[in-house]
């Protein structure tokens, strides 16, 4: 984790000193339209984060590992789609998509194991995770991977050390096509914007930006030629929300439970000041 | 007879050896078999036990407590060890229990009489039990059971869906807050409030007068005998 960073929201923690310096928002571009599944990607973020390899099976398609592991922190998923007797992949880089309002964090009751710097990236410092795996279920995208040895949990840091010190994240530079791009996110919705409006024109009606407002929007923004139909790729949720069961808990339950808590003892405490001890008849 | 002895009762004896309970032991009444003191410590220290390593990962206030542990990390691996077992001697409890604490017209009138309780007057008809520790129990014996399978599943979130896992979470907390007040009461009542109560747990006996003032009808019925 990078002390050079702003830290805009932390877990656990009443928050963090107030800031006066505004950093300006990152993005990370997908453009799955000019994927072409090198997997360029996926090498460069084991290298960069010295991730130990995953053993893989053989399950029917080329797509690298079934799923993300706490040492594979960026999957491109290769989804066949038949449209019109017409066969296309379908990739999409499936990673922690930083979201500006962070389910896991709002899970994570270990103070400091989960921050967001004021840059908008979301960055889990492992010496303060306990392993209780309250961001898997807080995580609506379904992201963070616990390593099964430590008991920690993992997930892409959009390479933090890298964007503190002005690099651009390490897959984004292995990227041989240009379909990544790293920048400034409302830099990144103009382009994104206009590749749709290319794709449009290339008959792809519905194709979209998915930056979805469930989540306050993200960090790491996709184009998708099929807009309308996000699970196509590889189960990209329509209409991702932070689940409602955090707020429940963090806003009502924790609060009024406290406060009934403290009530008991105060309660326990001025009934004995009134009645004191029972004397028992002889 | 040393001074040691004084204090624990041994060679007075106070305590209740065997399983024999509801009876006369001299000047005595044994309230509690060595079965059910054993259990309820049990009970007790993995309560306590898990309830501190719970509340530290309730709300970040508590997150001192996970200290006692060696840190967040270990009060984390230790809070689903320490339930099971506390669950364990919750069963161990049901088992010996649960008939004794049948809901009977007695207990709906000590209900009707809980300001009198509250007060330190008679209520007439108590048995072993009064209503309010049937209640406790029961509802120990049930939040204790959706703790722990509420538990199991926060224990391994990944192995459940998401609609249960969002279920898990805050009826747990539920049963946590619910918990700890009941406690503060149980804890109350035993160490502060009514004196001659503890002695129940740790001995097995209580006095004829207290047995009298507290459990009129189970004196009777225990001086029958």
């Amino acid at each position: 984790m990078p002390s050079n960073m702003e830290i805009q929201r932390i877990s656990a923690t009443l928050g963090p000193p107030t800031g006066v310096r505004e950093a300006p928002k990152v993005a990370k571009l997908i453009d799955t339209t000019t994927c072409i599944g090198c997997k360029a990607c996926e090498v460069a973020c084991q290298e960069w984060n010295d991730l130990q390899s995953e053993e893989t099976s053989q399950f029917g398609t080329y797509q690298t590992l079934p799923d993300l592991t706490a040492n594979f922190w960026n999957l491109i998923r290769f989804n066949e789609h038949e449209e019109d007797g017409q066969f296309a992949w379908l990739m999409r880089k499936d990673q922690c998509m930083h979201c500006e309002d962070p389910g896991c964090l709002k899970a994570c009751p270990a103070p400091g194991a989960i921050v967001q710097y004021n840059n908008g990236i979301v960055d889990f410092n492992q010496a303060n995770c306990i392993g209780c795996g309250f961001c898997i279920s807080g995580c609506p995208f379904d992201v963070p991977r616990i390593n099964a040895k430590s008991g920690k949990v993992y997930k892409c840091t959009l390479c933090s050390d890298r964007v503190s010190i002005g690099l651009e994240p390490a897959c984004i530079k292995a990227c041989p096509t240009g379909c990544l791009q790293f920048g400034t996110k409302g830099n990144l919705l103009d382009i994104a914007e206009k590749r749709v409006e290319q794709l449009k024109g290339l008959g792809f009606k519905n194709a979209a930006v998915y930056d979805p407002p469930g989540v306050g929007g993200t960090h790491v923004i996709t184009v998708l030629a099929y807009g309308d139909r996000p699970e196509l790729y590889g189960g990209l949720p329509k209409n991702p929300k932070v689940p409602l069961y955090l707020g429940f808990m963090k806003s009502v339950l924790k609060p009024i439970g406290n406060f009934l808590m403290l009530l008991g003892v105060v309660g326990a405490f001025a009934h004995f000041m009134r009645y004191g001890k029972r004397e028992d008849k002889e | 007879m040393s001074n040691g002895e004084a204090v624990t009762g041994r060679a007075t004896g106070q305590i209740a050896a065997g399983e024999r309970e509801d009876c006369l032991q001299g000047e005595l009444v044994v309230r509690h078999s060595l079965y059910v003191r054993v259990a309820h410590w049990w009970v007790a220290i993995f309560f306590v036990l898990a309830f501190l390593s719970g509340a530290a990962l309730f709300s970040p206030r508590f997150y001192f407590l996970a200290n006692i542990f060696g840190g967040g990390y270990s009060a984390r691996q230790l809070h689903p060890w320490f339930s099971l077992l506390f669950s364990f001697g919750l069963f161990c409890l049901f088992l010996r229990w649960s008939s004794r604490m049948q809901w009977e017209a007695a207990d709906s009138n000590w209900l009707k009489n809980f300001k009198r309780y509250m007060r330190y007057e008679e209520i007439p008809d108590v048995g072993k039990f009064n209503g309010g520790q049937k209640l406790f129990f029961w509802a120990a014996c049930l939040g204790g059971l959706v703790l722990l399978l509420t538990g199991v599943v926060i224990w391994f979130p990944t192995s459940f869906p998401l609609w249960l896992r969002y279920l898990s979470y805050p009826i747990h907390e539920i049963l946590f807050i619910l918990f700890a007040i009941a406690i503060i009461y149980h804890l109350y009542i035993t160490l502060f409030a009514l004196g001659g109560t503890l002695r129940a747990m740790t001995r097995g006996t209580v006095t004829k007068n207290w047995a009298r003032n507290h459990h009129p009808r189970w004196y009777q019925e225990a001086s029958r005998k």
